[in-house]
């Protein structure tokens, strides 16, 4: 079917499956991705202060890191900023706001919880969920849909070795030919 | 004190809806410390991103964080900007501000709100108050309804998230908050990965992706017929007119911008002659161009859309098509509902208020009517209201609330000196836990 002229015995020892945990690990940075900001990675990353530049600010060093966004590649030190942005948020206050509010949201969460744990009433309430946890909605009662990855019609059909949805031979055979294992969006 | 003099501040994760009390519609600035590509010398604060010539390969950098405001450097860089010119004409320590925070919030993330507004902008009073707390005010004026019998059911669409909240007499009802985590931002991605995956290499392209969602995608009425007339259509089997229509309504080109003669994408409607081959060939057009990577056809680059027009939205209301284990957004309503006592449902039902940037899709009320209907009994009242573009529909309730001849505002603003009193947070209750009492002053509700 895709490589003709090779004895089946050579193709099945080349195939690749995928397990169970790797299909779930893909689907999970395929999640993560969904929920990025940038895909990209910062582009003045690189960018190097000339030293001969004059110095606006003397604060600059108390920004410390620039924040990454969530999934995004960390950006360098401070150094690499744009010197416009150290000299417009030059204010001490927001330094240390800054400062002390440089968390994740994951850090936030904890930090909830372990709150909630302290209340006097946490033990006796039993579970400590924060509302946050308590918004959050259940699974739909209705069945998943899936979805052909070549031309996004309803795909029965899965890939046996990565587990990507496909609707027809022809959606199967461009899969195979283009993106089997090779698509990291 | 007046509410001339009050500045209305929408803080979103996507965008800042910004406007004083004597506008009529706010100003909307991404909120976001831009980095473009070509541009080495600056970066771009909010609105300042129409300066910049080539939008293509923008950086966000964006002060929140899955919906919470994390990053205050980036964030004051962005507010200085839209204050500058209310700053300018009158100094902030003479302004109250009207500023939002998400249905559910942080100790820490509210704590840091109030101190920046107060001691870095020294704004007179300060009124933190939800979103969705704002879209239901907005319905109540609107509609004329007495705050003692407003009940109705908020869906605030977003950037981060979507949520679903019961409001009854002007508060929440404790425990009705549900949300689900598909906002904008989840459907741009999307939208991103099927086009990269299928036509042209686009996963850099935020911003003109997110234009082209907005452009192009619209919320399908029956996304289960569009889906079969799609797939008879790619098999090359006979169409009914109906099933006609519907491809023909779906099939589209999106011409890319090309920052030389037009900044923004549009949507061209495929040409009246041959329509049936261009709609068989539009299905096939997916992998068709995988390896052209953008050829460019008659000068111009352009994107073929065919279901991922309506496929993009549907995810709001079926998350489990991207694999998001939730239900969508018609669904974390009825559940909200179900929270409910059962005699007060059917006043809930009645107003369902839509607010938020991403209910703007074109046939968002009437699906979510559908399907709501669909869930209700049929003696509920069902009615989905929206009182103007959603987008800005907590910042007009913000603009209601301030004009309000009741002096309702009172109630919910830390004037600067209370604050000095107690410190952050404004009030160590939060909004949803109160019973009669308001937040700030002891008055009564009226």
């Amino acid at each position: 079917m895709v490589d003709a002229g090779v004895s089946s015995r050579l193709r099945e020892t080349r195939r690749l499956v995928l397990d169970e945990a790797a299909r779930q690990r893909r689907h999970r940075r395929a999640l993560e991705a969904l929920e990025a900001d940038n895909f990209q990675a910062d582009p003045h990353a690189d960018l190097r202060v000339s030293k001969l530049a004059p110095k606006f600010s003397d604060e600059a060093s108390s920004f410390g890191p620039s924040r990454d966004a969530l999934g995004g590649v960390a950006a360098s030190a401070d150094g690499k900023k744009s010197r416009k942005a150290k000299a417009a948020g030059g204010s001490g206050a927001v330094g240390t706001l800054g400062g002390r509010l440089r968390r994740n949201f994951a850090a936030l969460l904890e930090e909830e919880l372990a709150r909630r744990a302290q209340l006097p009433g946490a033990s006796a309430s039993g579970s400590a969920a924060t509302p946050y946890e308590l918004a959050q909605v259940g699974p739909s009662r209705l069945p998943p849909r899936h979805f052909c990855a070549v031309c996004g019609l309803l795909g029965p059909h899965t890939c046996v070795v990565c587990g990507t949805r496909f609707c027809s031979a022809s959606c199967y055979s461009t899969h195979q030919d283009t993106r089997c294992l090779k698509w990291t969006g | 004190m007046s509410g001339k003099d009050t500045l209305i501040i929408d803080l979103g994760a996507g965008y800042v809806k910004i406007g004083s009390v004597s506008e009529s519609e706010p100003r909307q600035v991404i909120n976001s410390v831009t980095k473009a590509k070509h541009v080495k010398t600056r970066v771009f604060v909010g609105n300042e991103l129409d300066e910049c010539k080539d939008l293509s390969g923008l950086y966000y950098q964006l002060p929140f964080q899955k919906g919470y405001l994390l990053n205050w450097e980036l964030q004051k860089q962005v507010l200085d900007h839209c204050l500058k010119p209310y700053a300018d004409k009158r100094p902030l320590s003479e302004w109250q501000v009207i500023v939002t925070e998400p249905c559910i919030n942080f100790s820490p993330v509210a704590e840091a709100l109030d101190e920046v507004l107060f001691e870095e902008y020294g704004f007179k009073a300060v009124a933190r108050l939800p979103a969705a707390f704002l879209a239901a005010q907005r319905d109540q004026r609107q509609r004329g309804v007495s705050p003692a019998d407003h009940a109705c059911l908020v869906l605030d669409c977003g950037y981060s998230f979507s949520h679903a909240a019961a409001y009854r007499r002007g508060r929440l009802v404790p425990g009705s908050v549900r949300r689900v985590n598909v906002g904008g931002k989840v459907l741009t991605n999307y939208l991103k990965e099927a086009i990269s995956y299928r036509q042209l290499m686009v996963m850099d392209e935020t911003h003109v992706m997110n234009q082209c969602k907005e452009d192009a995608c619209f919320v399908s009425g029956n996304f289960d017929a569009d889906l079969a007339a799609m797939s008879r259509a790619a098999q090359r089997s006979p169409l009914d007119s109906e099933a006609q229509e519907r491809c023909q309504k779906l099939c589209c080109e999106y011409v890319l911008p090309d920052y030389a003669q037009h900044r923004r994408g549009f949507v061209r409607q495929l040409g009246s002659q041959k329509q049936q081959q261009q709609v068989v060939a539009c299905c096939f057009c997916s992998f068709l161009f995988v390896w052209e990577r953008g050829l460019p056809i008659h000068q111009e680059q352009t994107l073929r859309l065919g279901i991922e027009r309506v496929a993009t939205p549907e995810l709001l209301f079926r998350p489990s098509d991207a694999g998001i284990p939730e239900m969508g957004v018609a669904e974390a309503l009825c559940d909200t509902l179900s929270g409910l006592p059962p005699h007060e449902q059917p006043l809930y039902t009645d107003a369902v208020v839509l607010a938020g940037g991403s209910c703007r899709f074109a046939g968002f009320a009437n699906r979510l009517e559908t399907e709501l209907r669909a869930s209700l009994p049929d003696d509920f009242p069902l009615g989905v209201r929206c009182h103007g573009d959603p987008a800005a529909q907590a910042w007009l309730g913000g603009r209601d609330l301030a004009l309000s001849p009741d002096g309702a505002l009172e109630c919910y603003a830390v004037s600067r000196k209370d604050y000095r009193i107690t410190g952050p947070p404004c009030a160590t209750k939060d909004l949803l836990s109160l019973p009669d009492a308001c937040r700030g002053k002891s008055a009564e509700l009226p």
